[in-house]
């Protein structure tokens, strides 16, 4: 209720300063419509660069690397907006700021580079336009400076290419020589060392034990022969040198021993049994030697006749032998020795040869590395020289040149006639807001009654028929004067708007 | 418009026809005849032709029913109410805080509401001394008036001039002068009032003033009156000027306020509220 009372009031007051409505609105309008008519007329051109991902790219991905497209998109609003780029793009252009002062040229570069307009669009696209009271100028500066712009990044990044494969190929030379260097020296040194890396230290070792257990079995053997010695010296001591030879009574003693044995074994056998027989031969021979009469002499002139021992003689032998068994181990032992103390020295020996062989392997190990790591990149570079060569990796295409622009974009005639219809009927309403509101005389008479008044009563405008008429009349002059000039305000904007 | 409201209006044509005709009727009433005493002087007064009022704006003054006359009759009936008491209270000055508010519209417009009443007979003083206008909404040319009463001291009787409409008579300024403050604030001034109320105990006397903002008058007869009624018209009067006028007029019985001029947008909206 309370806001339809307020728009009420408005209305009303609208209604009430209508004449002055109308004339500010109209004068407003009339006066934003004037201005727009004489402001410059701008030209806009704008051009579309195309950002060209190539199938071979994503082909070869790992076997070429070419510059990435995107790290030349994060700096190229700072690239392609670089007074560098810019003056050169004028230059081009013959522009006439270069006969000015520095001072000028400067001031006009910066607001030429802030008035070109850069858009990416994904990472496909990107527009860069401008607006210039010159059609022309406008079209050939944005024509020339993304021309400019691709045909740079095209031979910058053939350079980047070609430069990369360049310098891969002087530090695989580098590196090629300092690899052979490193292989020499290694060579030399196995040369001068060699003897030692047919050791093995495992075998060194168990050729030690080996030996060292031969000298033990040596050790016992003569420990055996020593104690085998003592034992015959002493048996030689208890030894006489000579002994007795064989007596008569001896011969007796067998001669009855025979016939003994002759007698037991008649027992068993006949007197055929060979054995018997020649028992009984041996008896016979012997009975003839007793009764020759040159042997009875003989021994019984000599009854003790003596000779050499045999068993002391033989004794005697086997200590000999002995003797030189032991000198012969004693000799083997200490040329066993003389191999241990040798095999011992080099394998204290083989540790530090070692390490500086390893020193020597790694060195050449990590150049033999930096070297294949070169080479491989020296393929990639390669592939990617060939891509740049026959200009198969990403590129910049301009899709859309700009061209002469024929209808200025600025000024908006439509945009400015809304904006004069706007602005009028702005004034207009807050001029008469404004009186409304400052206006402090009575208008209805709640006021009246809140200050605690008795309205007695209300007594309607009384209208005269002449006046109402009058007013009417004026009031169907002011709508339709007003109305008819609106009407030619828009037709003259109507006609610029679809002139253009 | 609704139709209770036509009903309304209807109905209310109706009960004024007779009431008209009674009106017409040259009679005296016996009412009038049987209160006051010096009653024929009066009837003499009453036995004219009506008035033809031209002025739109005097719109009880025409026979048709509209909204203005009703609300005037309502304002008629507010001020009986309001008067009514065991004090007669007859004298009613009639005043705004600016010029052009529609004192004298209202005056006249309120006499002849009351006038047309049977038992009221009115007598309406042009006391705006600087720019009389009573005359001119009656579209009469009066020769003597209340100036000529107070200076020349003419009798009262000779200004009196009868209408014809109902019982209404006026008692025009006669001249405008310069400075009526001394005038009106005069004995013999309040004399007249005097005379006024007593010889016409039961009737109206409605005084129409210059706006009370800019001069005296109205303040300094507000003394001498027993009521006052104030007119506002809208977008005329500042809000601050009205309520502080209003105030200097509440101590002399102010009835009421009549707000004139409300325009169509609050009038109908108003008028059910009412």
């Amino acid at each position: 209720m309370e806001n339809f009372k307020e728009i009420f009031r408005y209305l009303r007051a609208l209604y009430r300063y209508r004449v002055l409505f109308v004339t500010a609105f109209l004068l407003v309008m009339t006066g934003i419509g004037v201005y727009s008519l004489t402001l410059p007329k701008i030209y806009s051109a704008d051009t579309t660069v195309f950002i060209e991902r190539n199938v071979i790219d994503s082909l070869v991905k790992g076997i070429a690397i070419s510059p990435s497209i995107d790290d030349r998109l994060k700096v190229l609003r700072y690239a392609l907006l670089s007074r560098d780029l810019v003056t050169k793009t004028l230059e081009q252009l013959n522009s006439q700021i270069f006969t000015k002062s520095e001072a000028e040229q400067q001031e006009y570069i910066s607001k030429l580079i802030d008035r070109t307009n850069l858009r990416v669009r994904g990472q496909e696209l990107f527009m860069v336009s401008i607006k210039d009271k010159s059609p022309r100028f406008a079209r050939d500066y944005v024509n020339t400076l993304v021309g400019k712009y691709v045909e740079e990044n095209i031979s910058a990044k053939r350079e980047e290419t070609y430069g990369a494969n360049r310098f891969l190929a002087e530090q695989i030379e580098v590196f090629k020589g300092k690899l052979e260097a490193a292989e020499d020296k290694i060579i030399q040194f196995r040369k001068k060392n060699g003897v030692y890396f047919s050791v093995d230290e495992g075998t060194t070792l168990a050729n030690i034990r080996e030996l060292e257990k031969q000298i033990e079995d040596i050790g016992l053997s003569q420990d055996t022969l020593r104690a085998q010695k003592k034992q015959i010296e002493q048996q030689l001591s208890n030894l006489p040198e000579t002994i007795d030879t064989v007596t008569e009574a001896a011969d007796n003693n067998r001669l009855t021993e025979m016939e003994s044995r002759l007698n037991t074994l008649l027992l068993r056998y006949t007197e055929n049994y060979p054995e018997v027989i020649r028992l009984r031969a041996e008896i016979d021979s012997l009975k003839q030697r007793l009764e020759q009469p040159g042997n009875q002499e003989k021994t019984s002139g000599t009854t003790r006749l003596t000779s050499m021992n045999p068993l002391y003689q033989e004794l005697q032998g086997k200590a000999f032998q002995i003797d030189a068994e032991l000198s012969s181990l004693a000799a083997r032992k200490l040329n066993l020795q003389k191999t241990i103390a040798k095999r011992e020295n080099e394998l204290r020996d083989v540790p530090t040869t070692r390490k500086e062989l390893g020193l020597l392997v790694q060195e050449r190990d990590s150049i033999k590395n930096i070297y294949d790591d070169l080479l491989g990149r020296m393929s990639q570079s390669e592939v990617s020289k060939q891509m740049e060569i026959s200009n198969k990796a990403d590129t910049f295409r301009i899709v859309d040149p700009a061209v002469l622009p024929k209808v200025p974009v600025s000024p908006n005639m439509l945009k400015m006639f809304l904006l004069a219809v706007a602005g009028g009927l702005g004034c207009g309403l807050g001029l008469v807001f404004l009186l409304e509101n400052m206006d402090n005389r009575i208008r209805d008479i709640e006021f009246l009654e809140d200050a605690g008044y008795e309205v007695l009563a209300i007594v309607p405008n009384i209208v005269d028929p002449a006046v109402a008429k009058k007013q009417k009349f004026g009031n169907v002059m002011l709508f339709a004067g007003s109305g008819l000039y609106f009407l030619c305000f828009s037709g003259v904007f109507a006609y610029l708007i679809f002139v253009s | 418009m609704s139709r209770i409201e036509e009903a309304l209006k209807k109905a209310a044509h109706k009960r004024q026809m007779p009431a008209s005709e009674g009106g017409e009727r040259p009679a005296p009433s016996p009412a009038f005849s049987r209160t006051a005493q010096p009653s024929q002087r009066v009837d003499v007064l009453l036995e004219v032709d009506p008035l033809e009022i031209e002025n739109v704006l005097i719109a009880t003054a025409r026979e048709e029913k509209t909204v203005v006359v009703e609300e005037y009759n309502k304002l008629r009936s507010a001020i009986i109410a309001l008067t009514k008491g065991d004090k007669a209270m007859n004298t009613l000055l009639v005043t705004s805080t600016a010029s052009q508010e529609g004192k004298s519209m209202t005056s006249l417009n309120l006499a002849i509401s009351l006038a047309k009443e049977h038992d009221h007979t009115v007598l309406l003083v042009d006391a705006d001394l600087r720019r009389p206008s009573l005359h001119r909404y009656l579209g009469i040319k009066p020769e003597v008036g209340l100036v000529h009463c107070l200076r020349d001291q003419l009798p009262l009787e000779k200004a009196l001039i009868k209408t014809g409409i109902g019982k209404l008579v006026v008692l025009p300024a006669g001249e405008a002068i310069k400075d009526p403050l001394d005038m009106l604030s005069s004995n013999q001034m309040k004399d007249i009032v005097r005379e006024l109320k007593e010889r016409y105990s039961d009737r109206y006397v409605i005084f129409d003033t210059p706006p009370a903002l800019p001069f005296a008058d109205a303040g300094v007869l507000s003394g001498m009156v027993d009521s006052t009624l104030f007119v506002v018209r809208e977008g005329v009067a500042n809000r601050d000027d009205l309520l502080k006028t209003l105030a200097d007029f509440k101590d002399h019985n102010l009835l009421g306020i009549v707000y004139n001029d409300a325009h169509a947008f609050m009038k109908k909206q108003d008028y059910y509220y009412y």
